[in-house]
């Protein structure tokens, strides 16, 4: 008897080409930048007296910001002929 | 090949005075750019341009700073004014670069316009397998079609004339109203373009271009910019700019650290001010406007230009192949003298001379005729009668063969020299001392003989173009080499080469030397620019790193150059050289500006930031407060770029000179002056901020 599906494997499949579609790419950009924002924010907020928890995490997306915009010009350096 | 028989089509009229006829509307140009500047706000296209996404990004910080300061944390007092004051100015940033380039783009839009007045839909005469004719819309025309177009049809496609001579007009592309005869099998006049007017008789033509892909919708595309991908130079570039930014963004973003440690807290604000003030925006603003204007300034001297690579390549040119006749000298060669040899008269001379030349319709021909006329000689014979006989690269020999059997020839000595042998005749020793005279006068010595007596030398004069001399020398302070091309033996060479002041000559030159010569030139290393016209130079265009082919060729070397001159004048060449290195100068001359005012941008922001640390010393400009500091150079970033857009557009002024001494003046004007100025600027907003209370 065949105790395993692949159906579930298939789905995730299927959800990871639609996320990496043109169009798809900013917002899933975003979600993972919100994410990796719930672990930076609590340790900044942790690490630091004076700021409030928004604070927190207005700064952990600045920072995202930065290394996103750091990434794109490493693109831009790379592969120049694209822009 | 531009032999010796053939002549270029010259256009009447200064150059610089003429543009495409068809009148380029440039108004409302500045109001659509205005328009399209804030289209360009759109992300996906400023992300094309790195450095001015850099500050797109940073104008949507500080305009959430200004409604929420204290987003990223506590702030002293409350900066609303201070940050939205920063985001306004940011954002003028961003919308003067897009203007800049808005603009350029209108230009070639404008022209672009102007070109598409000219193509309309028309019908035209197919013919069909079984020879007759079909009435089509010329959209539906394919390369390899024949069609058949007669007196005042618009030609309704690209094509090579199979059969027919037509004046067509052609000053829809040109700008030149003088009609230029076409015929088939011409090196010089066998291609037409589509959207150009036939005026009289007819011609069977064979269609070269599919719909779309005709001669004016490639240059089209090109003066738009739809097919605008960005040059080697550009490329190099925008890798400099964005390792600048780069560099800049990872400093700004860890001084907040040191700043800390100093006891001297920055706002992310100032930050984001002094990262904008710090990456290169003047050039990056400006970058892709100097590259659109550099194609327009192409166009609008009626070159069509493949690509901007090779726009951009004609500034980097080191070796120039010219030929001789239409480009150092005028295309027409006159008759001067008659040098009577063998004991002959000279009204015999004259004579022989104009029965040899009675059926040459070459303008040298033309001119032998006048000449004899004018010392009175006459046809002994009726001409209906006679037998021309004529030119080949053969032979090189032409002539008439006489009703009673006699042969008449005219060419180079050599030639006629084993004619005369082979008819059993026997050359007169002043034969080599009559070549020698003419050709150390720079002149072109024609042998003249009539069956086996050789009756003298016609004296071709050359005459080189008036301030070809000067033209050379500027090259040759460019330090760009110019090597002439001709048919013509080493003496005339010489002679030509010495007057005109040309590096280097190739005498006797047959078409496959121009290519060897090209090949020779690129294993130095060198970059190699030629003109050409004939078939059998497209090997030659294809080799050379610029191509320039004449309007009036044929399809094959407009095909294999990667410049098209509209106007034909071979003499352009010299001038595509100086707007390529003008392109090239005013790209070095901005960038080092826009890195130069850094410095004053750097003294005006750093003490402003730290001013708490006791840095106050390098306030150097004096300026009123640390905001008002930080605004003046925002400000001065900011009006800096549209203040350029005419430099950007029009290029630096060119001067004839060496690598080195356009460096060193480069480095004294916009070096120095990139660190002058800005400090002077800097100083002159700040004090009219101070006064009107912003700051």
């Amino acid at each position: 008897m065949n105790r395993f599906t692949l159906r579930p494997l298939e789905t995730c499949n299927d959800w990871l080409e639609h996320l990496q579609q043109r169009r798809a790419r900013i917002a899933v950009g975003l979600f993972i930048a919100l994410c990796l924002n719930l672990a930076i924010a609590p340790a900044l907020y942790a690490a630091t007296d004076s700021l409030a928890r928004g604070n927190a995490y207005a700064l952990g997306l600045l920072g995202l910001v930065v290394i996103g915009l750091a990434a794109y010009l490493t693109t831009v350096i790379l592969k120049p002929e694209k822009f | 090949m531009t032999s010796s028989t053939q002549h270029h089509h010259q256009p009447g009229g200064p150059r610089e005075g003429r543009r495409h006829t068809p009148k380029v509307d440039m108004s409302g140009l500045y109001q659509r750019a205005f328009k399209e500047a804030f289209f360009k706000l759109d992300p996906r296209v400023m992300v094309k341009n790195p450095v001015m996404f850099v500050v797109w990004v940073g104008t949507i910080i500080t305009v959430l700073l200004t409604f929420n300061p204290g987003l990223f944390g506590p702030v002293p007092d409350n900066p609303v004014l201070f940050n939205g004051l920063i985001a306004i100015i940011l954002f003028l940033t961003i919308v003067f670069a897009n203007f800049a380039e808005a603009v350029a783009e209108g230009r070639g839009k404008a022209q672009a316009d102007a070109l598409r007045s000219t193509k309309s839909e028309t019908t035209a005469r197919k013919i069909l397998a079984d020879g007759s004719t079909e009435e089509v819309y010329s959209t539906s025309l394919s390369r390899g079609d024949r069609i058949k177009v007669i007196a005042g049809d618009v030609i309704p496609a690209d094509g090579e004339v199979l059969d027919g001579v037509a004046s067509v007009d052609e000053s829809a592309i040109t700008g030149e109203s003088a009609p230029v005869l076409k015929e088939a099998g011409s090196d010089v006049a066998s291609s037409v373009t589509g959207g150009t007017k036939i005026i009289s008789d007819e011609l069977t033509l064979q269609v070269t271009a599919d719909p779309g892909k005709g001669f004016i919708d490639r240059m089209i595309a090109l003066v738009e910019g739809a097919e605008r991908s960005k040059t080697p130079n550009e490329i190099a570039l925008t890798v400099l700019l964005a390792v600048l930014t780069l560099v800049f963004l990872i400093v700004i973003a860890t001084l907040p650290t040191p700043a800390a440690y100093i006891d001297s807290p920055v706002s992310v604000a100032i930050l984001i001010a002094l990262l904008v003030a710090l990456i290169p925006t003047t050039i990056g603003g400006l970058l892709s406007a100097i590259g659109i204007a550099g194609m327009d300034r192409v166009a609008q001297f009626n070159v069509v230009a493949t690509s901007g690579r090779a726009v951009e390549a004609c500034g980097d040119i080191n070796t120039l192949v010219l030929d001789k006749t239409g480009t150092i000298t005028l295309g027409n060669r006159l008759a001067e003298e008659f040098i009577p040899l063998n004991g002959h008269s000279p009204d015999k001379v004259a004579s022989v001379a104009l029965a040899a030349s009675i059926f040459d319709t070459t303008p040298e021909g033309k001119s032998i005729v006048r000449l004899a006329q004018q010392q009175g000689a006459s046809l002994a014979f009726d001409q209906r009668t006679a037998e021309a006989v004529d030119f080949s690269a053969r032979t090189r020999m032409s002539g008439t063969n006489l009703p009673d059997g006699g042969e008449i020839r005219k060419g180079a000595v050599d030639a006629i020299r084993g004619f005369v042998r082979s008819r059993g005749g026997h050359v007169p020793e002043g034969l080599d001392h009559a070549f020698e005279k003419v050709s150390r006068l720079g002149g072109t010595p024609l042998a003249l003989c009539q069956n086996d007596d050789i009756y003298g030398v016609i004296y071709l004069k050359d005459i080189i173009k008036p301030g070809i001399h000067e033209r050379f020398d500027q090259l040759r302070r460019m330090g760009v080499r110019t090597v002439m091309l001709t048919g013509d033996n080493r003496i005339t060479a010489e002679v030509i080469a010495r007057e005109a002041g040309v590096d280097d000559f190739v005498a006797e030159a047959t078409p496959e030397d121009k290519i060897q010569v090209i090949q020779a030139e690129q294993a130095e290393g060198k970059l190699v620019a030629m003109t050409g016209d004939g078939t059998n130079d497209a090997p030659a265009l294809a080799q050379a790193n610029v191509g320039v082919a004449m309007n009036s060729g044929t399809q094959a070397a407009k095909e294999a150059a990667n410049m098209v001159d509209l106007d034909s004048d071979p003499t352009k060449l010299i001038d595509l050289v100086t707007i390529g290195k003008q392109l090239l100068i005013t790209r070095g001359a901005l960038t080092t500006f826009s890195i130069a005012n850094d410095i004053a941008k750097y003294f005006a922001i750093i003490p402003a930031m730290f001013a708490a640390a006791g840095i106050g010393a390098l306030n150097i400009m004096g300026l009123n407060s640390p905001q008002s500091a930080v605004l003046s150079a925002l400000i001065y970033n900011a009006l800096i770029i549209p203040a350029l857009i005419p430099l950007a557009l029009k290029g630096v002024k060119f001067r004839p000179l060496t690598a080195n001494q356009l460096l060193q003046r480069n480095m004294l004007i916009f070096g120095l002056g990139g660190v002058i100025a800005p400090f002077i600027a800097i100083k002159l907003i700040d004090l009219i901020v101070g006064s009107v209370g912003l700051a």
